[in-house]
């Protein structure tokens, strides 16, 4: 990744402003490289470069591409393209097609074609600097990437057509919601570039997905135990927090005029709810998690990932000895994989309607994993 | 190195612009060592006084109240 802090200039009109530019190498015909540096703008159509760059390049002006260009203004000028390496840093270099004007009163720029089409652009106004990275996905993924995102949205969108009592809807969608955020978070992370702890998300996406899936195989008696531990949990969490000595954020929701309600509403929830579990018992699904992955039929999946993965959740000495070395697209195929369980899942259970390729390519993720 | 003298062209950008509107510069080691209205005559300039590759150059433009586009016909 390419890190460029923006600059600043003194306007006429607009007082002091910041303006992104890169620093950028190219490639000079003698082999040499030669440092610039040039604003970025995804207005332009392609990058632009002042007519002396080709001199000090050493290339011959006339010999590339002819073109006439246009500025806002209306100005049209003569520019010859020609295809420059360009060196971000040592392990970040490109082809691209800049078109070099036959006047020195133009701005240098960087542009879209060749450019901004190639990397992935993050102008980042809280840190006022710009990162410049590679893509995140490649052609193929960028392709899968839409079909999950729009399926998502089409489920989404059908949520009233799901045969449920509302506390059975209020579980799935809770499932959903959980497994639409990590998935999120993952994708986050693969675009930062940033991915060997992508296991941390993908271990919590494995158990969301293995319980969504437990909780489907006898819905209408499982959701309403999902939800109703979600009351236990929160009474026992919220004596916890009241028990002393208290920390600040204790205190504060001791002191508040509206605990005695708040108070009673979580213990009413809770009495409704406790009856319905073992006394002390620990998970809404009264077995271990490694049970529960056998009983679903994901035990597999268990051992060749989720305890990998564990070992990143709980830094063991074995995650701190592992260079970094997950494939990104590896664990991109496993995060499709789990998100696609959760769809097809409440799809089949809405009777959700979806085309055969929707329905193909779900199940295809569905059923493989990496 | 080329990312300081970028720092340091990035952090001085105001008075670079207001000194040297118009103008193309080559900046190495904390200081301007180019200035000139054409590339190769302040590359030339900066090579001679610290060294080919050594510095960056930069095109300042004649007023910062601009809006860049460029389309193609």
């Amino acid at each position: 990744m390419a890190y460029f802090e923006w600059t600043r200039r003194l306007t006429e009109y607009f007082g002091e402003v910041h303006f992104p530019i890169a620093n950028v190498r190219l490639r000079r015909g003698d082999g040499g490289l030669e440092g610039f540096a040039i604003p970025l703008d995804s207005g332009a159509v392609i990058s632009l470069l002042r007519r002396s760059v080709a001199d000090v390049l050493g290339l011959n002006w006339e010999n590339g591409r002819r073109v006439e260009l246009g500025g806002i203004a209306g100005q049209r000028f003569r520019a010859h393209v020609h295809q420059v390496e360009t060196v971000l840093h040592d392990s970040f270099r490109f082809p691209v097609p800049y078109a070099i004007a036959d006047r020195e009163d133009v701005p240098n720029l960087l542009g879209r074609l060749g450019f901004f089409d190639q990397v992935q652009i993050d102008f980042d106004s809280t840190l006022l600097a710009t990162k410049v990275s590679r893509q995140w996905l490649g052609d193929a993924d960028r392709v899968i990437w839409r079909f999950m995102f729009d399926l998502s949205r089409q489920i989404e969108a059908r949520w009233d057509q799901l045969p449920a009592a509302p506390i059975v809807r209020e579980a799935i969608v809770h499932f959903y919601n959980h497994t639409s955020s990590l998935f999120a978070c993952i994708a986050g992370l693969i675009k930062l570039h940033c991915t060997h702890d992508l296991p941390v998300l993908l271990r919590s996406l494995f158990e969301s997905s293995v319980q969504f899936e437990y909780m489907m195989n006898d819905v209408e008696t499982r959701a309403p135990r999902f939800v109703a531990f979600g009351k236990v949990i929160k009474r026992k969490q919220y004596d916890e927090a009241m028990r002393q000595p208290r920390g600040k954020i204790a205190e504060h929701l001791f002191a508040s005029e509206n605990r005695e309600q708040g108070e009673a509403r979580i213990n009413e929830e809770y009495d409704a709810a406790i009856g319905l579990f073992r006394p002390g018992e620990k998970r809404w699904y009264e077995m271990s998690f490694e049970r529960l992955a056998r009983e679903t039929g994901r035990e597999i999946e268990y051992r060749l990932w989720y305890r990998r993965f564990s070992d990143w959740v709980h830094s063991t000495p074995f995650k701190a000895s592992v260079p970094q070395s997950w494939n990104p697209e590896t664990l991109l195929q496993l995060a499709y994989h789990y998100l696609a369980r959760v769809l097809l899942g409440i799809a089949d259970y809405g009777s959700m309607i979806l085309t055969s390729e929707q329905h193909e390519v779900l199940r295809g993720y569905a059923e493989n994993f990496a | 190195m080329a990312s300081d003298d970028f720092n340091w062209l990035v952090e001085h950008g105001v008075e670079l612009a207001k000194k040297y509107a118009g103008k193309w510069i080559a900046v190495s080691g904390g200081a301007v060592v180019g200035v000139g209205d054409t590339a190769p005559e302040v590359a030339a300039q900066a090579r001679e006084k610290v060294g080919d590759g050594r510095y960056i150059l930069e095109a300042i433009d004649d007023s910062a109240d601009v809006i860049y586009f460029n389309g193609l016909f």
